[in-house]
């Protein structure tokens, strides 16, 4: 899916990314899986902090699928591999560089943070 | 991990949140229904073998989805223009404040109101669309305020009125009827009227308000007076009481709910000529002239025009016209047949430059001479009023709504404080939003002060409910431009996630 005509090519431009929305786009990095998948994959990859009900997911997913961030793929699952009603997500080559680029962003905040020995124990 | 479908709680649960997403707009549930409410009962079914508190909190986890989300979905699939017009419409029900509709509707036409203030923040975006919206709603707003649309209210329009007959009698003055009014009055033995008093403010805020009154007259016997109005329109009675029996005079008010012994009946019902629309000087003073003096309709100076005859309430009555030098034009119909008044009206401009005016008409029905049995002659004050229901209007669901209101108030500001400092700090827009510490102290010595004002007797117990709601709905209108503002965020990408 193209990103929509009113976007801006630029994926520095779509920057800062809400912490869900980035963390959406991270759990489908590495292949393309179903809302239910991506929920369960955010909250344990933020030990729970971030947990996403229903109907913040499924907006998201909404949201980022007009925004040609994600993409719906076309493979439906059979009948005794996973529900079929489930739809799968994947990363478009936008998304990737809208993540590419806000992760980018975030390790320039904690190099800096660093570099002012942020981390430091006091 | 499928949920059991043996288990009957999660079937029952499952038709609760099935319901729950009718919330959502059609096309995004139809969409994505299946797929929610599958993760739900995955998730419900986990919550449910994890405990009760598990699925206690499951719930609230899902109720604050819903609550958050479901205005969004409605914020995306909703036009604009929608909006505008729900909110023009809003502003044209709080214009016809008098008209018959529900309470609940003039608080969303509040609400519109107050969030026009947010709606014209959206100026400030670069849209074109945007500044077109702005100059379609000031069209509208511009409209309302030029167009006659009083007349579209019944209840505003002016009482229907036969033709004149001009009269034919050349010995038939205007001061001729009016003497003889006077004197039907003076040598009454007995009298009793019942009544009511419109007034209608006209401006660009129209509105009605409607005071009942009676009186019971025994020469050289007992007096009763009362009158009574709505607290704000609604069903809670403000009432008035003065009587008198032999050498002692009474007065009774709600407002000041104690008995009060009064000095003379003039005095008493000169205290209460401006809240009771001088219904409590007109008749009163007719009848007993003497002890009366200065009374509206007493000044022998003033000049009386016999306009003509004509029927009002199915009664033949004469038309007349009073000026006095100092005091208001009054026209007064008096019944052809009784020369009792049937009705008054009179007006007054409030403030010229706003075109405000203020119509009143008094209608009658007067009886003279009727027996007066004692019970009518009787004085009964009215319950003594709680003092917190005077607050929020003089109802209890009132009284409920504003509780509810002051509460949601708060937990707005609390939401507002936490999601505008997190995303919105530094931003130009910050100053708009009534947040933070010194904005809920502000609150907290609005109400103080407001309700030691009421305590103090001033009164302003409805001007503080409104101070209340406009906040509330001042609250709900930056919500509103926020959920906008994130809504565009598909160019920006700065969703409420």
């Amino acid at each position: 899916m193209k990103p929509a005509a009113t976007l801006s090519p630029d994926p520095e431009a779509e920057l800062p990314l809400t912490p869900t929305v980035f963390n959406i786009l991270l759990s489908l990095a590495d292949g393309e899986k179903h809302g239910y998948a991506i929920m369960q994959e955010v909250e344990e990859a933020t030990e729970g902090r971030t947990r996403m009900g229903p109907g913040t997911l499924y907006g998201s997913l909404d949201r980022m699928l007009k925004a040609g961030y994600i993409a719906e793929s076309d493979r439906r699952p059979t009948a005794n591999e996973d529900d079929e009603r489930r739809r799968y997500y994947r990363l478009s080559s936008f998304g990737r560089r809208v993540l590419q680029a806000e992760a980018a962003r975030l390790a320039r905040a904690v190099g800096l943070a660093r570099s002012k020995k942020i981390f430091a124990p006091t | 991990m499928n949920p059991d479908p043996t288990s009957p709680k999660a079937g029952f649960a499952a038709w609760i949140y099935r319901g729950v997403l009718k919330l959502y707009p059609a096309a995004f549930r139809q969409r994505y229904e299946g797929e929610m409410l599958q993760i739900f009962q995955e998730e419900w079914s986990q919550a449910t073998r994890d405990g009760v508190m598990a699925c206690g909190r499951y719930a609230l986890h899902l109720a604050w989805d819903v609550f958050h989300t479901v205005p969004r979905e409605w914020s995306m699939t909703i036009p604009r223009v929608a909006l505008m017009t729900v909110a023009a419409a809003g502003l044209a029900i709080f214009y016809l404040d008098s008209a018959p509709i529900p309470f609940l509707l003039k608080v969303l036409g509040w609400a519109c109101l107050n969030g026009t203030f947010a709606v014209f923040i959206v100026v400030f975006s670069k849209s074109t669309r945007a500044a077109l919206f702005k100059a379609a709603f000031l069209g509208v707003l511009v409209g309302l305020m030029l167009a006659p649309i009083n007349s579209l209210n019944p209840k505003l329009a002016p009482p229907p009125e036969s033709p004149l007959v001009p009269v034919t009698d050349p010995s038939l003055t205007g001061r001729e009827v009016y003497r003889r009014m006077e004197e039907v009055y003076r040598k009454a033995q007995t009298y009793a009227d019942e009544g009511e008093v419109q007034t209608v403010y006209r401006g660009f805020f129209s509105s009605i308000q409607i005071k009942t009154f009676g009186t019971t007259f025994v020469r050289d016997g007992g007096f009763r007076f009362g009158f009574r109005d709505q607290f704000d329109r609604l069903d809670a009675w403000n009432e008035y009481v003065i009587w008198k029996e032999g050498g002692s005079v009474k007065e009774w008010w709600t407002i000041e709910p104690q008995v009060a012994p009064q000095k003379d009946l003039n005095n008493a019902l000169g205290g209460a000529a401006g809240v009771s629309e001088l219904t409590s000087v007109l008749v009163p003073g007719l009848l007993q002239p003497d002890k009366m003096s200065g009374g509206p309709l007493s000044d022998s100076r003033a000049q009386i025009e016999l306009l003509g005859t004509q029927r009002i309430d199915g009664r033949e009555t004469f038309k007349l016209q009073r000026a006095a030098a100092n005091g208001p034009v009054f026209t007064l119909w008096i019944d052809a047949r009784s020369y009792l008044i049937a009705r008054i009206s009179h007006s007054s401009s409030l403030l010229e430059k706003m075109r405000m005016r203020v119509d009143e008409t008094i209608i009658y029905r007067p009886r003279l001479n009727p027996p007066v049995d004692a019970a009518s002659l009787i004085f009964k004050p009215g319950p003594a009023p709680n003092v917190w229901r005077y607050l929020f209007g003089g109802r209890n669901d009132a009284m409920i709504m504003g509780f509810a209101i002051v509460l949601l108030t708060a937990l707005l500001n609390v939401i507002h404080r936490r999601a505008l400092r997190r995303r919105w700090r530094g931003k130009k827009e910050l100053w708009l939003a009534p947040i933070g510490r010194r904005a809920g102290a502000g609150y907290v010595g609005l109400f103080a002060i407001c309700a030691g004002l009421w305590l103090g007797g001033v009164g302003l117990d409805e001007v503080m409910r409104n101070l209340m709601l406009a906040q509330f709905m001042f609250q709900c209108g930056f919500l509103l431009y926020v959920i906008h503002r994130r809504s565009r965020g598909h160019a920006r990408f700065t969703m409420a996630t």
